[in-house]
């Protein structure tokens, strides 16, 4: 599906993230892996540090991180709120939902529209694109959290996924103005790709039992139960090199301009390794592809996006505009891109837990 | 075929790969070798290998013999 929407921007992005830093090389003395392997595995996939919640703690407890801090610090006014979006695959509850949460929490007045959204890697384009249509609606401001904590779903067995798992929140806010230069967004889907990123058991389909709960070795060492998160590299490496660069060319005709005219292409970052071929494969410089999350947050889903604008970003952002091109692909499987231009945000800054 | 030996040799680190050794029984072969060696068939062959395709290959020459039959 292709979108476009007028007078609406963003105007503030702030990353929350876990002040629970766990260290690639500490961890791997404890995985057996010799020095060879962690040294190449942190040179090329750029395994570093990544960040988790401590235990019990869930999204909604870093987003409320999040809107205290905007609320304290005078960057949202309660009363200005139109709606919460939340994104989320890893709610609090099956019901109630993340935004109801956080409806109650802060008190919020019964005309605040309230949404979760489930949704992974894309999800920051996705949630955008719902608040642009919110407002294309007559909604004035809405905050827009991305936030996931699925470290606690991912084996710590399991040398894949461990390493790079990151938990971390976002609010974005996006308000009315008078912003000529038109978003434009493509989403596109392949649910029959869904089996490359899931978690097979705990919700309906296999609710959890004892056997969902039995840590299996896939065969080549890593152990996982059926309610851990099972990724299949190949097939999401060989999905985002064959379909990432035909999105951005369709972008780019859609918006009548070309590669060259973005300062910055912010992709979901699963690691350093697939996001330098990425930037190959579509010809555009390095240097205008952030790569630079998973060495210090881990791969934290739909907040990556968010949290390479903050941790890149800042500073650009705080007094000139940039036209950016964001990707996100994953979970779904769900791949879509973002030709946004971003005016002096009110703030854009990571916090801690 | 000696190039791509010399590739995947220099990718999992071994002095040189024998065209019919199982690269599965190499310490260094895992997900990141693997994604390595599907980017590195990607750039030079402008070929894709899904992951079922790799379920049954064990050696150089069968991997060869894969993306051959792909081009």
């Amino acid at each position: 599906m292709n979108f476009k929407f007028k007078n609406a921007s963003i105007t503030g992005v702030l990353s929350v993230v876990p002040s629970n830093t766990l260290d690639f090389f500490e961890e791997m003395d404890a995985f057996n892996f010799s020095a060879a392997r962690s040294r190449k595995l942190a040179e090329v996939m750029g395994f570093s540090k990544h960040r988790v919640v401590s235990e019990g703690k869930t999204s909604v407890d870093l987003a409320v991180v999040g809107l205290k801090h905007l609320f304290d610090h005078g960057f949202l006014k309660k009363e200005d709120v139109s709606g919460i979006i939340f994104v989320t695959q890893s709610p609090d509850f099956f019901i109630p939902a993340n935004s109801h949460i956080l409806h109650g929490f802060f008190d919020f007045s019964e005309d605040v529209f309230c949404l979760d959204i489930t949704q992974g890697c894309a999800g920051y384009i996705v949630g955008l694109i719902q608040a642009f249509m919110q407002i294309d609606s007559g909604a004035e401001k809405i905050v827009l959290v991305n936030a996931d904590t699925l470290s606690s779903k991912v084996s710590k067995q399991d040398r894949n996924s461990w390493p790079l798992i990151g938990d971390a929140a976002a609010i974005t806010i996006v308000e009315r103005d008078r912003q000529e230069v038109e978003t434009k967004a493509i989403v596109k889907f392949r649910g029959s790709g869904r089996h490359a990123l899931q978690i097979p058991a705990g919700a309906f389909r296999e609710p959890p039992s004892e056997f969902s709960k039995i840590l299996k070795d896939d065969g080549t060492g890593n152990l996982r139960s059926r309610e851990n998160l099972i990724m299949d590299g190949t097939a999401i490496f060989n999905f985002v090199q064959e379909n990432i660069p035909p999105l951005i060319d369709q972008l780019v005709e859609y918006s009548g301009i070309s590669k060259v005219d973005f300062d910055y292409f912010v992709f979901h970052q699963p690691n350093k390794f697939m996001l330098e071929k990425l930037a190959q494969k579509m010809e555009v410089p390095q240097e205008k592809v952030i790569k630079n999350v998973v060495e210090s947050f881990g791969n934290s889903s739909g907040v990556t996006i968010p949290l390479a604008i903050t941790h890149n970003l800042s500073e650009a952002l705080n007094s000139t505009s940039l036209r950016l091109c964001l990707a996100g692909f994953g979970v779904g499987l769900t791949w879509g891109a973002m030709d946004i231009q971003i005016s002096p945000l009110d703030f854009c800054k990571i916090i801690e837990d | 075929m000696e190039k791509f030996l010399e590739k995947l040799s220099d990718i999992l680190e071994v002095d040189l790969l024998l065209p019919t050794q199982d690269m599965k029984q190499l310490d260094l072969w895992d997900s990141l070798t693997v994604l390595s060696i599907l980017a590195y068939i990607d750039e030079e062959f402008g070929v894709s290998v899904e992951s079922p395709e790799l379920a049954n290959i064990r050696t150089p020459t069968e991997l060869f013999s894969l993306v051959q039959s792909k081009l």
